[in-house]
């Protein structure tokens, strides 16, 4: 039924992907799309960017899934964007950590400057994670500081965020860090814009107390198909955390604006 | 594993001890980051990107006129690479470089418009605010050709309305009032430095505005099916400049030159373009003008200067640059400013030239430099 539910789903973004849109800031990362990595700026105001994909994780001493997340990113206020989005897993019982397959996630991210020669782009965001998927049992929250800097091309982003963990086990922490450092770099630019290279390590604390925080890297790329729709693909693995940590995964997928 | 836990003090650290170390120091790493930054908070600037007004236009232009979206893109290049040029060099020979990379993108017919702020970051760091106020204006120009090119929209000039509005409620509109261009705005101590330092560059620039203008007024000649059976001659005609730079021209094409219908129709906009054009050869002359300006400081303030001159907020309600304003009861063309372009009913053969001079529809060309395109 939710393989069903996500084919369909797929299916309709794709068409819609085909659809007019309007320009996309193709160097604009949100997390997910394709790495952990996400910038401090958010999409133009009144812009609507539906963002999607399909990837898969082989696990170890756990079973191998695949995922599927939707989000929809909306430019309400000045500078400010809000997020919806979920993800599918197709053994939704399976899975272990505080995301459960089918969770809706409603958040914001709130960019407090451009960034100057100088000064590096700051912003905030906050999250809610609702407990509509399989076996959830509560509401997550998370906070995270983003801090953007470039060197001339290549730009660098650090998030620090702390993930607040509703409805845990005794075995479980009530929240958990986690810690992202990764930038992109405009390949074949000046003359080339259309792809941008991607690389970001991160740094998670495990759910359950007792077991080692995972440490992976990832690389990906986004390129700019058409003037509002950016493809991107992403590689990555956990290079050391707990026994049944995804020492490979990949992901692709597509942001089309509105 | 002797060491003590910084966090809990126990003699073995533990994991989480160390997780809340780290989170510390990425806490302390962040604050020391904002605090490092303090002397630079002069520079502190909003983002404040923008979509575009909502409305059945949109997207028109790349649906109906695809070929003149790709000129569009490629003409996005060439004001951000220039400009990125410029503050890595004054070198003739670097910068007639650049001026020819301009011409292989734009002749590679663009398919999607070209990320600015990853051809000039240097531009876009320095000067953000001057950089959304370009920003902004393209967006409008983009929204009004797409408004010409829908033929689905009815009542255009309501359309106009509700689109012009909407630009000039923004803090980084450019003004619709007539400025002076020919007179103080093109007489500061730094004027006609490109023009004079780069003739085939600037002109090549000028250029690009023509054709920005030229393509209203056919846009008005019908509909999109019209526009697109006109459109090839003038592009054609644009192309020719392109290769072969008027350097006879002496100042840049004003949009009641190229596209005399569009401005008595819509004069607001007409004004918007020439003020816009008018700053982007300021910002050349600053750029091209180190030995006024030699530091990258001495750049952005020469700039944040020039600006507000251009902004719709300091001329309405209260005009705080009234001295900018054209001399009333003058036309602005009391300087001489060359051959002038045709205008593009000239360029089609749809008028007889007028008396003024002007150079020939289809100009007679110097060495052919970039005849490979």
């Amino acid at each position: 039924m939710t393989i069903r539910l996500v084919i369909i789903t797929v299916a309709c973004l794709v068409t819609i992907s085909t659809l007019p849109a309007m320009a996309l800031d193709h160097g604009n990362l949100d997390e997910g799309r394709p790495l952990h990595i996400q910038d401090a700026y958010p999409v133009s105001l009144g812009e609507l960017v539906v963002e999607a994909g399909a990837g898969f994780a082989w696990r170890r001493h756990s079973s191998d899934h695949g995922f599927f997340p939707v989000q929809f990113v909306y430019g309400i206020l000045p500078n400010t964007q809000l997020e919806l989005g979920t993800i599918f897993f197709t053994s939704p019982h399976g899975i272990d950590g505080p995301d459960r397959s089918g969770d809706v996630s409603v958040g914001a991210l709130y960019n407090f400057n451009q960034e100057t020669l100088t000064l590096p782009a700051f912003a905030l965001k906050g999250s809610l994670q609702l407990p509509t998927g399989v076996d959830s049992s509560g509401i997550e929250s998370e906070v995270t500081g983003i801090v953007t800097k470039s060197f001339h091309r290549l730009t660098l982003s650090f998030n620090a965020g702390y993930q607040f963990i509703g409805g845990h086990n005794r075995d479980e922490r009530n929240g958990r860090y986690k810690f992202v450092f990764g930038g992109g770099y405009p390949v074949g630019a000046p003359m080339h814009t259309r792809t941008v290279l991607l690389a970001d390590v991160f740094l998670n604390q495990a759910s359950s107390r007792g077991e080692r925080k995972t440490l992976g890297g990832e690389i990906g790329l986004r390129h700019q198909l058409r003037e509002r729709l950016v493809l991107d693909f992403g590689v990555g693995s956990e290079f050391s955390g707990p026994t049944n940590r995804t020492p490979l995964y990949v992901n692709a997928g597509f942001s089309v604006g509105f | 594993m002797n060491e003590k836990c910084p966090v809990n003090q126990c003699i073995v650290p533990c994991r989480e001890g160390r997780m809340r170390f780290w989170a510390k120091a990425s806490t302390n790493a962040l604050i020391l980051i904002m605090l490092s930054s303090i002397p630079a908070w002069g520079q502190w600037v909003t983002r404040d990107k923008r979509w575009p007004p909502r409305g059945l236009w949109m997207w028109a232009l790349e649906r109906e006129l695809p070929q003149l979206y790709r000129e569009f893109n490629g003409i996005d290049f060439g004001h951000a690479h220039l400009a990125e040029t410029l503050l890595g060099t004054q070198d003739e020979q670097l910068v007639e470089k650049a001026r020819l990379q301009v011409l292989d993108f734009i002749f590679s017919s663009p398919p999607v418009p070209p990320d600015e702020g990853q051809i000039a970051p240097t531009f876009a760091r320095l000067v953000w605010e001057v950089q959304k106020t370009f920003h902004w204006a393209h967006t409008f120009h983009r929204s009004l050709y797409d408004l010409f090119a829908a033929d689905n929209v009815a009542d255009k000039e309501a359309a106009y309305r509700t689109i012009l509005d909407n630009y000039l409620e923004k803090p980084e509109a450019i003004t619709y009032h007539p400025l002076d261009h020919h007179g103080k705005l093109w007489s500061f101590k730094e004027s006609k430095s490109f023009a004079y330092k780069y003739p085939k560059f600037n002109t090549q620039i000028w250029a690009y505005h023509w054709l920005q203008a030229a393509v209203y007024d056919v846009q008005l000649m019908g509909s999109a099916d019209v526009q697109q059976k006109l459109l090839p001659r003038v592009i054609e005609h644009y192309h020719a400049y392109l290769r072969n730079p008027p350097i006879e021209w002496r100042f840049m094409p004003m949009m009641a030159e190229a596209a005399p219908e569009f401005s008595r129709r819509f004069p607001e906009a007409a004004a918007i373009f020439d003020n816009l054009h008018m700053l982007h050869d300021n910002l050349d002359d600053v750029l091209s003008s180190p030995d006024i300006y030699p530091t990258i400081t001495d750049k952005r303030a020469r700039i944040l200067r020039i600006l507000p001159i251009y902004l719709h907020s300091n001329h309405s309600p209260q005009d705080r640059h009234v001295e900018y304003h054209t001399p009333v009861g003058t036309h602005e063309m009391h300087i001489d400013m060359g051959p002038r372009p045709p205008s593009v009913q000239e360029v089609l053969g749809l008028t007889p030239q007028s008396g003024l001079q002007k150079e020939a529809p289809y100009p007679q060309f110097h060495n052919n430099s970039h005849g490979s395109h």
